[in-house]
Parts: C-alpha cells; sequence; structure tokens
C-alpha cells in the first residue's frame, strides 16, 4: 500500500529523532532534532487523515514553539563543556512509570470506545466521523466552526482583540516621572556626576545632617 | 441558504453585533485621532449603550415568540417573525426569553451610567484613554452573552470577554503602584478561577454529554428519576458555583475584593462593583433554577455556607477600613451573602424567586453605582478623596451631594423607607419562610453589624469638622449629577412600588 511506504520512513524518522532528541550533547542539536521530530508527526497526521492537526502542529509547534525554543538556547549561551545530559537517568522510574499510565489510557480508549447508541452523545460522536470521512478534516472542522459553534468562534477573536488592547495599553505608555519604578536606560547613560554626587565634610562625632 | 443563515444570525445579535461593531470603531477612531478621541468615543458609546438599552426594553414590553428575534423593521408586524426565527445554532447557543432581555436592559444602563461617571476622569491623561470606553462595551458585550447563554461553551467566552476586560481597566492607572497590585491580583486569582471553571464545565461535559443547558437538563432528570445523578455532574457543578462565587465577591472567593476596590481608578471601581454582579447572578439563578434545579441538595449546602461566610467576614472585617472604597468593598461581601441567601431558598420558593434575587442584586448596584459616581468626582485638593477623613465637612460643603451620598449609605444598611430596606426584608423573610431561620437570623446581625460602619461614614461626613484650608474641591460635573440624582431617585422612590419585588 502506498500509505505504508510513507507510514515506515515517517515513523523511523520520528522515532530516530526522538532519540536524538534526547542523546544530542549540543541543546541546539537537540532542539533541531525536535524540529524534525514534529516534522515526521505532522506527515503521520496528514497521513491519517487529520491534516487540520498536522498543519496546525507545523505552523505552531515547527513555526512558532520549536523556534523558541531555539532562541531560549541560544540566549542562554550553551557551554559546550558541560554534558547537559548529566544526571539525565535519575528519573528513569518516574518516566516509566508515566509512560505506563500514557499506555494504559491509550489501551482503554482503544479497547473500551463506548459503543455507538442511537440518540446518545456516541451517536453525535458517529456523526461527525461519518462528517469527517466524508468531506476531509478541515472541511468538517471548518463546517463545524463557522456553523455551531460560530458565536463562540467570533467571541474568541473579539477575546483575543481584548488581549491585543490589553497589551498595548498597558506597556505604552508615556514614561513620566511616576510613582511606579522603572528603569530608563537613556537617564542612566545621560546622569552627570554632579547631579548624583555630592561631597561634604562631616564634623567628627556628628555624622551627616540629611 | 448560507447566505440566508448568515444574515439571520447578523439579525439576532443586532443589539451585541451594534456595540461590537462600535467598539471596533472606536478603536480605528482613536488610532486616528488619538487621546482627543476619548470624550467622542465615551459620549458615542454611551449613546450606543442606551440604545440597546431602548431596544431591551422594547423586546421586554412586546415579547416576541420563542426562538424568534424581532428586528426594527418587524416591530409592528406580528407574522414577521414567520421568517425571522433564529438559526438553530444560535438558537442552541443563546435565548432571548424577557429574563435575558431585563438582564440586558441592566447591564446595559449600568454600563452607560458607569461611563458617564467617567465623563470627569476624561481630562485626566493617564484615565482619559480612547480605549476606556471601547473595553467598557466589550466588557458589556462579553455579559450580555452570559446572561442569555444557553450553552456552557457561550457561558464560558462571555463570561472571558468580560473578566479580559475588566482585569485591563483596573490596571488602566499604571502610575499608580496600588491599581497594578489591583490588576495583577485580579488577574491571577481570575485565571485560577477560570480554569477551576473550565475544569467543572469538562466534567459537566463528561457527564451530560453535552454543553448545551437542554443536555444538562436532560441528564439531571435522569438522575432525578432514580439512576442517581453522575459524580461529573454534581463535582462540575461545584466548581462551576465556585467560578461564579469569585465574580460575585462570596467569601472564600473574595480576596480580591478589598484590593480591586481600592486599587482600581474609582470610575472602574464603579463598573467592576455594579455590573458585572448583576451578570453573574443573572447566570447563578438561571442555572440553578434551570438544569441544576433537581441538583438542589448538591449546590444548597455550598450556596448556605458561602452566604453565612460572607455576611459574617465582610461585616467583622469592614469595622476597621478608613478607606472608604475599601470599606465598600467588605460591604459587596455582605451584600453578596444576603443574595446568595436568597439563592438558597431558590429550591423551596421556586423559580419565580429568582427575579426577587435579582432585583436585590439590582438595587444594590445601582445604590452602588451612585457611592463610586460620588467619590470618582470628589477630590480635597486636587487629590482623590479616598478615606473617611478626606470627607469631613462634605455635608457642609456640598449639601446636595452629601444628601445623596448619605441616601445611598442608608440604603446599603437598610435603613426603612429606602430601597436596600424591602429588598433585605423579602429575601431575609424568604430564608424563614424556607425554614432557614439561621441564614435571616445571621443576615440581620450581619445588617446590624455593618449599619455600623455606613454611620461612621455619615458621621464624617456631618459632624465632622474639615482641617482649616483643607476643604473639599467643589464639584461640577452634570453627567455626574445626572447619574447621582437618578440612582438617589430609585432608592428612595422604590417605596412607592416595592410591590415589584413581590411580583
Amino acid at each position: 500500500m502506498p500509505a505504508d511506504l510513507f507510514f515506515y520512513p515517517l515513523a523511523l524518522g520520528l522515532l530516530g529523532a526522538g532519540t536524538l532528541v534526547i542523546a544530542a550533547r549540543n541543546p541546539v542539536y537537540a532542539v533541531l532534532a525536535l524540529i524534525v521530530c514534529f516534522l515526521n508527526g505532522a506527515g503521520l497526521l496528514i497521513l491519517m487523515g487529520a491534516e487540520f492537526l498536522g498543519f496546525m502542529l507545523l505552523i505552531v509547534y515547527v513555526g512558532a514553539v520549536a523556534v523558541l525554543f531555539l532562541f531560549v538556547v541560544m540566549m542562554l549561551g550553551v557551554d559546550e563543556q558541560r554534558d547537559v545530559r548529566r544526571g539525565f537517568l535519575k528519573p528513569v522510574g518516574f518516566a516509566l512509570a508515566m509512560g505506563g499510565l500514557l499506555f494504559a489510557q491509550m489501551g482503554a480508549v482503544a479497547w473500551l470506545w463506548p459503543t455507538v447508541s442511537p440518540g446518545g452523545p456516541s451517536d453525535a460522536r458517529a456523526e461527525t466521523a461519518a462528517s469527517l470521512a466524508q468531506d476531509g478534516g478541515l472541511q468538517a472542522l471548518g463546517r463545524t466552526l463557522y456553523t455551531d459553534y460560530a458565536l463562540p468562534f467570533q467571541m474568541g477573536g473579539l477575546i483575543l482583540l481584548v488581549a491585543m488592547i490589553g497589551a498595548v495599553i498597558l506597556t505604552l505608555h508615556a514614561r513620566g516621572k511616576t510613582a511606579a519604578r522603572r528603569q530608563d536606560p537613556r537617564d542612566q547613560v545621560r546622569v552627570r556626576r554632579e547631579d548624583v554626587v555630592q561631597l561634604c565634610s562631616p564634623p567628627s562625632g556628628q555624622g551627616i545632617a540629611p | 441558504m448560507m447566505e440566508g443563515a448568515v444574515i439571520h444570525t447578523l439579525m439576532a445579535f443586532a443589539p451585541e453585533a451594534v456595540l461590537a461593531v462600535v467598539a471596533l470603531f472606536l478603536l480605528v477612531l482613536g488610532a486616528v485621532i488619538g487621546h482627543r478621541s476619548a470624550a467622542l468615543g465615551t459620549g458615542l458609546a454611551v449613546a450606543v449603550l442606551l440604545l440597546g438599552a431602548g431596544v431591551s426594553a422594547f423586546l421586554l414590553m412586546h415579547p416576541v415568540p420563542e426562538g424568534c428575534f424581532a428586528v426594527p423593521s418587524g416591530w409592528f408586524d406580528d407574522s414577521y417573525c414567520e421568517g425571522q426565527m433564529l438559526p438553530g445554532f444560535v438558537r442552541s447557543m443563546l435565548v432571548n426569553d424577557s429574563f435575558a432581555n431585563f438582564s440586558k436592559l441592566v447591564l446595559l444602563l449600568g454600563a452607560a451610567g458607569s461611563l458617564l461617571v467617567f465623563w470627569p476622569s476624561l481630562k485626566r491623561t493617564d484615565l482619559g484613554k480612547p480605549e476606556y470606553p471601547v473595553l467598557v462595551l466589550l466588557a458589556t458585550l462579553g455579559m450580555m452573552v452570559m446572561v442569555s447563554a444557553q450553552n456552557l461553551l457561550a457561558l464560558y467566552v462571555g463570561l472571558e470577554l468580560q473578566s479580559l476586560s475588566l482585569y485591563i481597566l483596573v490596571t488602566l492607572e499604571r502610575d499608580r503602584p496600588t491599581s497594578g497590585e489591583a490588576g495583577m491580583k485580579y488577574f491571577v486569582m481570575g485565571a485560577v478561577t477560570s480554569g477551576i471553571l473550565l475544569y467543572g464545565l469538562s466534567l459537566i461535559y463528561g457527564a451530560a454529554g453535552g454543553l448545551g443547558f437542554a443536555d444538562i437538563a436532560k441528564a439531571a432528570a435522569a438522575g432525578d428519576a432514580g439512576e442517581g445523578f453522575p459524580l461529573g455532574l454534581r463535582v462540575g457543578l461545584l466548581f462551576l458555583v465556585a467560578g461564579l462565587a469569585f465574580k460575585v465577591a462570596a467569601v472564600p472567593f473574595h480576596m480580591w475584593v478589598p484590593d480591586v476596590y481600592e486599587g482600581a481608578p474609582t470610575p472602574v471601581t464603579a463598573f467592576v462593583a455594579a455590573v458585572p454582579k448583576v451578570a453573574a447572578f443573572v447566570v447563578l439563578v438561571r442555572l440553578l433554577t434551570g438544569p441544576f434545579a433537581p441538583l438542589a441538595d448538591v449546590w444548597g449546602p455550598p450556596v448556605q455556607v458561602m452566604a453565612v461566610a460572607s455576611m459574617a467576614l465582610g461585616a467583622l472585617a469592614g469595622m476597621t477600613q478608613t478607606n472608604l472604597k475599601r470599606l465598600m468593598g467588605y460591604s459587596a461581601i455582605v451584600h453578596a451573602g444576603v443574595a446568595l441567601v436568597g439563592l438558597a431558598s431558590l429550591p423551596q420558593q421556586g423559580p419565580a424567586f429568582g427575579n426577587v434575587v435579582l432585583i436585590y442584586v439590582i438595587i444594590y448596584a445601582v445604590t452602588v453605582l451612585g457611592v463610586f459616581g460620588i467619590l470618582a468626582g470628589l477630590k480635597r485638593q486636587g487629590r482623590p478623596a479616598e478615606t473617611l477623613d478626606d470627607l469631613a465637612g462634605f455635608g457642609r460643603s456640598h449639601p446636595l451631594w452629601a444628601a445623596a451620598f448619605a441616601i445611598f449609605l442608608f440604603s446599603l444598611a437598610g435603613v426603612p423607607p429606602l430601597a436596600g430596606f424591602f429588598a433585605k426584608y423579602v429575601v431575609f423573610a424568604a430564608a424563614v419562610e424556607a425554614h432557614q431561620t439561621y441564614l435571616a437570623v445571621m443576615g440581620v446581625l450581619a445588617s446590624l453589624v455593618s449599619a455600623r460602619y455606613y454611620l461612621r461614614v455619615v458621621r464624617a461626613i456631618y459632624f465632622d469638622e474639615a482641617a482649616p484650608g483643607a476643604t473639599l474641591d467643589p464639584l461640577r460635573s452634570v453627567p455626574l449629577g445626572l447619574v447621582t440624582a437618578l440612582a438617589a431617585l430609585a432608592v428612595v422612590a422604590f417605596v412607592i412600588h416595592p410591590a415589584i419585588l413581590i411580583r
């Protein structure tokens, strides 16, 4: 099958890159491997027919999050000598437990997925699944967002707008000599010795009058 | 078919859509004209809010068939609704019943009033920004969606929209450290509460199999019929009530109240104290008498505990306050407790009693709008007058304003001929009828204790002498006077027809 042709390289790439993420000595390489990881994951999702999730993974994770990681790693300054993998295996028991839990949950979903009953919520799920199979993920999602959930969707836009207004109004404002303490680099650079240094010779035993 | 559906949606949201569009327009106006557009924008916003209130009042007086949304051109034609049915996806999100319309009327009037209170502050450079009316409009829009929500998702986005706008408004006076502190506290606590609320909603969704109130009602009815309520529904309901209790400032979700009331710019305090409370109580009444009515045994005890705790803590902690805004914060906690007493007797009194609780909250909102309205304009030598000492000599220098202020305080204390008395009386009488006498006793005690701190303020106004040369600045503002006069009139004139409480 042609799908297998893509599946195995993508899955192998995902596993390999994932291993590299935790095995790389240099954090920059680790982040780059993480990006490869995301790319392969996105490919797998598209292969499954979940185009929306796949593209979101590309745009959000590869486009934004991974680049952010990279910036942070570079800004923190990577010490070539120090091995970031030191103490790596300490939480292995905890990691195994969490991984086991995840697998157990996935197994539970796979085995105990409720059977379809007419009129119940599972029925609606089956409907969604049917429309997904018919239109593909993106179309089904768009149809749902712009019909059934048009109102919350638009309101979500307004909420983001408010967040934007807030970010602008609270950060961009005239800096006066105000009660809230903040640093102004320009003032700090321009400061003159005469303004801040005061020389005085206090008489002994009396101290400096304030 | 699709195009028709879109147009219907726009018509269905006529007041809300106009609010949103005007808010966007004012934002652009502010960007183009700059700071000078603040006054223009505020005026325009008040006009739009009053227009919306007019539409709501009209819809209240001319109820439309269920699922129909009358638009202006169809006002006088009964058959108009045939082509104006709300599309299904709107009907599943919002409802346009008389309860929603009445709440919207109150919210819009309250928002317009708080913008008028803001008017004297327009001259201040730190506060008189074009974004102010925009944020008030968007917060009002969020509250309008909240009160007409028929779906937990719609409820949540409405709540979030108003919360976010309020956080920004509270922090607006950033040069004053207390304003930043208040905004930060409000934001952090609000975000945590929002998380709790959202978690509750997800549990309810899991248990009921849907987010619509109808789905929940179905699940609750099934549980009532003998299957027992699903655990997710019970726990989710508690989380939901906790999230809304934060909005109404009930103990133990009250920590933000004194700090925010004190730290926020006074016109913002007027808005925060009056309007969102009404919206939150409307949602509580709608949920507790609607889908969650069969679960009265689950939400009843927590509501009673919160009522007692709020009244006790608010009354005792308010005693030592000298800052008037802070004092009003504790007063708000007491009043939230009294309103919760009303909610607690809902199962015995029936859903119609929800209107009484609502009117109680509205009376409180009107009064508190008047109080903060006066405080917003009051200055002593250019500095806001906020402490009890600042108010010394107020009665002599501004007899009319002081009289209105005293009326508001007496109403808050529950002195007989004023509106606050009737509201408290009806709530406590209902509690006794519902065999929750201890709540009524607690309420009367809390009212007595808190009356002491209102009287302290009255004493400062009328009997304390101002320090020589430190008199209050003259207060001349037509919008402020209008709001104060209307609020005072409402509080006094309530005695003419107190029966609307019992109707």
